[in-house]
């Protein structure tokens, strides 16, 4: 028997599932129609250069970051007792909340031609002038990202092997490698497709990363080639042949995925308290401990660059500055907005994925799997089809504003969807034959029952995707005109300016607002009423 | 295959764990069965674990045929264990799952390959050597690690609930398969159980653990009688379960 209650969470669910397919599907048309006529001589020598480069980049990326995950993971799993250890932990997830845009300069900060590297060396009576551009670069700031989160991820699945298999391996007298082999490596390697195609995915589309540091033609994806194309050629036909390109490679990785069955958990928190039981040899306590070490120190090196950086700038001048306040101020305004916008989207998925009643809806299952299938989609990728769509109707630039707050609330959706969905099936689990049998429905229930319970999620959700929308620099540089200037977009100019005193501030800035607002989404979740 | 069974002995151990504080004190001849039980809670698995070295006490002695082992890492203490669940790696088949008790690298010679054989074909599994524990039901997968309790020839085994998954009849099949083990090598084991005919039938001896500390031990029929501890009657329940 289906419900009131049941009926008006399939209807919101099919709303949002309704509205997001037909965003995303009048950007692909758009393209689609753009580009089609343009196909003729798509595979000439500097096309097909773009998207080699793309799959070479994200390929070499996704190796170095599980070749040097697995061990990581396996040590940290083991390593239980190392002193900081739970720092360090918290520590890998930081790169997950930092802006991109931020990272990258933490990076040329560090290793670029004037870094510190090079001053260091310079000190030492050394001329080394490191260059960092081009694929090394892309590589090494794709590490950075990367490797803390597939870390966690593996870390994530080890943590959920058995204690008795632990106990097992001390008593059958199990070596290091041993218990590599025979206990971790099975949870691994069935964590390690989801995780790799993950990260495959990311830096196929990453977009800041490699529009500062892929310097030229000879290192460029197609995400940054659509932005080229757009920008600087304003050749519309082009950018929507690289779309194609881009949707169809996604498509492949995702359907690869799908076809292994093997979707990361969201492990955004990672928990690792339990016991291992066993003991490792001197030499494999020296050869762990030394890799978390040098891994936590290639993860913190930029966070100290920034802050070094940004605390010796010029603060009274930049919080003086109309252009600071007024990319700050939009900044807010446009992140919130589309945190609100994802945060509601993301209700009203989840709500059509809740069975109260054991009978769950034939659509449920889509209903679950949208948000995930919205990260096949760049923000490029959906900006180049609305761009197109918007051209129609005159100057895309005035569209600007809702265009960038609805993408940036499609990136964050399955960020959100993740974090409210246990929630709201704990709560719909002990709330609704309650609320049923007493005949609350509708705003009253909403009122009186649901915002209460869920507050906290929901808040957590909203945090979340404001942090993600806040820092992001993708779709904004498309549509980026005088009339919208983000805080991210105006450190990139700052970048390109060579105003560093300025950029230092600004990325500091960033940094402590994305990260403050993500360990708030991390305190509200934690503390929540329901789960 | 031939381990000959070791005496335990807790002397006055004391371990806290969350808030819950144990002290044991108990002596368990070579060779005996002896059945551990108790409420929830009680400390049934801490004494295992204190047995087997996966817990340090934070006093007293955990002594092996009369050695001071407290400090001893559980790998180098001559005991095997068998859990509830999780006994054997999903991945590796059953004579591979066997094979770990000789050689964890799975590089055996003939005659270990040999005793893996013979160790299985004891337990009634040589026909499903190849099988992954996933194709086995949950009798065949208790059997195959008691496979390689034998390989293992270590004089203790510490059983931890092993067979609470399994129904009435293949529990009974498989407390009798254990009792006739523990003939034949004369192990010295120690089961947790919280099933009353278990105790009843195979171990002659019973443990009774409360709050903490043993309530008391010694012969099962003694212990299960009208003269026994009144709390141990009350925790196993109506009478007729226990006859």
């Amino acid at each position: 028997m289906r419900t009131s209650v049941d009926q008006s969470r399939q209807v919101r669910a099919t709303a949002a599932t309704a509205l997001l397919a037909g965003f995303v599907l009048t950007a692909l048309i758009a393209i689609m129609v753009k580009g089609l006529p343009s196909m003729t001589g798509v595979l000439s020598p500097s096309m097909l250069k773009i998207v080699w480069f793309t799959i070479l980049q994200s390929a070499l990326s996704t190796l170095i970051s599980i070749a040097l995950a697995v061990p990581l993971a396996f040590f940290l799993d083991q390593l239980r007792d190392l002193p900081l250890r739970p720092w360090i932990i918290g520590l890998f997830a930081l790169p997950l909340s930092m802006p991109v845009i931020v990272g990258v300069m933490a990076i040329l900060s560090l290793l670029g031609r004037n870094g510190w590297l090079a001053e260091l060396a310079t000190m030492l009576g050394f001329n080394f002038k490191p260059n960092i551009y081009g694929l090394d670069g892309i590589l090494l700031a794709h590490v950075f990202f990367n490797l803390p989160l597939a870390a966690r991820l593996l870390l994530s699945a080890l943590d959920a092997t058995p204690d008795a298999h632990w106990k097992l391996a001390e008593s059958l007298k199990f070596g290091t490698m041993d218990k590599f082999r025979t206990v971790s490596w099975p949870a691994l390697s069935a964590a390690l497709p989801g995780t790799a195609g993950l990260i495959f995915l990311l830096c196929l589309t990453s977009f800041a990363v490699v529009v500062i540091l892929g310097g030229g033609p000879a290192a460029t994806t197609l995400e940054v080639a659509i932005y080229h194309s757009l920008t600087f050629d304003l050749d519309l036909g082009r950018a929507a042949v690289l779309t194609i390109f881009q949707v169809v490679i996604v498509s492949l990785v995702l359907a690869a995925m799908r076809g292994l069955s093997t979707a990361p958990a969201a492990a955004i928190t990672v928990i690792a308290q339990g016991r291992r039981f066993t003991r490792n040899s001197a030499g494999a306590r020296v050869i762990g401990s030394t890799l978390i070490v040098m891994s936590a120190l290639f993860v913190a090196a930029p966070f100290l660059a920034i802050l070094l950086g940004g605390i010796s700038a010029d603060h009274r001048e930049i919080l003086g500055s109309p252009v600071f306040r007024e990319a700050l101020s939009t900044s807010l305004a446009v992140s919130f907005c589309a945190a609100f916008l994802a945060t509601l989207l993301a209700s009203a998925l989840v709500a059509g994925t809740l069975r109260p009643r054991l009978k769950v809806s034939r659509l449920a299952p889509v209903f679950a799997v949208t948000p995930n299938l919205i990260l096949a989609f760049s923000p490029i990728m959906l900006g180049t089809g609305w761009f197109i769509v918007a051209s129609k109707f005159g100057n895309p630039f005035q569209f600007a504003v809702p265009l960038v707050i609805a993408v940036n609330a499609l990136m964050a959706l399955p960020f959100a969807y993740r974090q409210i969905e246990p929630a709201f099936a704990a709560a719909a689990l002990r709330h609704d034959r309650l609320s049923e049998s007493l005949r609350i429905s509708g705003w009253t229930r909403l009122r009186v029952i649901d915002l209460p319970t869920l507050r906290r999620p929901l808040l957590s959700a909203f945090s979340f995707a404001m942090a993600l929308s806040f820092g992001d620099l993708g779709v904004v540089t498309l549509f980026g005109s005088d009339g919208l200037l983000t805080l991210p977009a105006l450190l990139f100019a700052k970048m390109g300016s060579y105003r560093g005193g300025d950029a230092n501030a600004i990325a500091l800035y960033l940094t402590v607002l994305s990260i403050g607002l993500v360990i708030l989404a991390n305190t509200l979740r934690g503390e929540r009423d329901v789960t | 295959m031939s381990p000959k069974g070791a005496s335990v002995s807790l002397d006055h151990v004391e371990f806290g764990y969350a808030e819950t504080r144990v002290h044991f004190d108990v002596h368990i001849d070579a060779g005996s069965f002896v059945a551990v039980t108790g409420p929830s809670g009680s400390g049934k698995t801490t004494m295992l674990n204190l047995v087997a070295g996966f817990e340090t006490p934070e006093r007293g002695a955990v002594k092996i045929d009369g050695v001071d082992v407290t400090s001893t890492f559980a790998s180098q203490r001559p005991v095997s264990f068998l859990f509830q669940e999780n006994n054997l790696f999903s991945h590796l088949s059953v004579s591979d799952n066997v094979a770990l008790g000789i050689s964890p690298s799975l590089r055996l010679t003939g005659d270990q390959n040999r005793r893996v054989l013979e160790s299985l074909d004891r337990v009634e599994m040589s026909d499903k050597a190849a099988r992954l524990p996933a194709q086995l039901s949950g009798g065949e997968r208790q059997r195959a690690a008691l496979a390689r309790v034998l390989v293992q020839e270590n004089p203790i085994l510490l059983m931890d609930e092993p067979f609470a998954s399994l129904g009435p009849n293949l529990r009974l099949e498989m407390s009798i398969l254990v009792k006739e083990l523990q003939a034949e090598h004369a192990m010295t084991v120690l089961l947790v159980t919280h099933h009353p005919s278990e105790i009843a039938d195979i171990a002659p001896l019973l443990c009774f653990v409360e709050a903490g500390r043993v309530a008391a031990f010694g012969p099962t029929a003694q212990l299960l009688s009208a003269q026994g501890p009144p709390s141990l009657r009350q925790y196993l329940g109506a009478d007729s379960q226990i006859r």
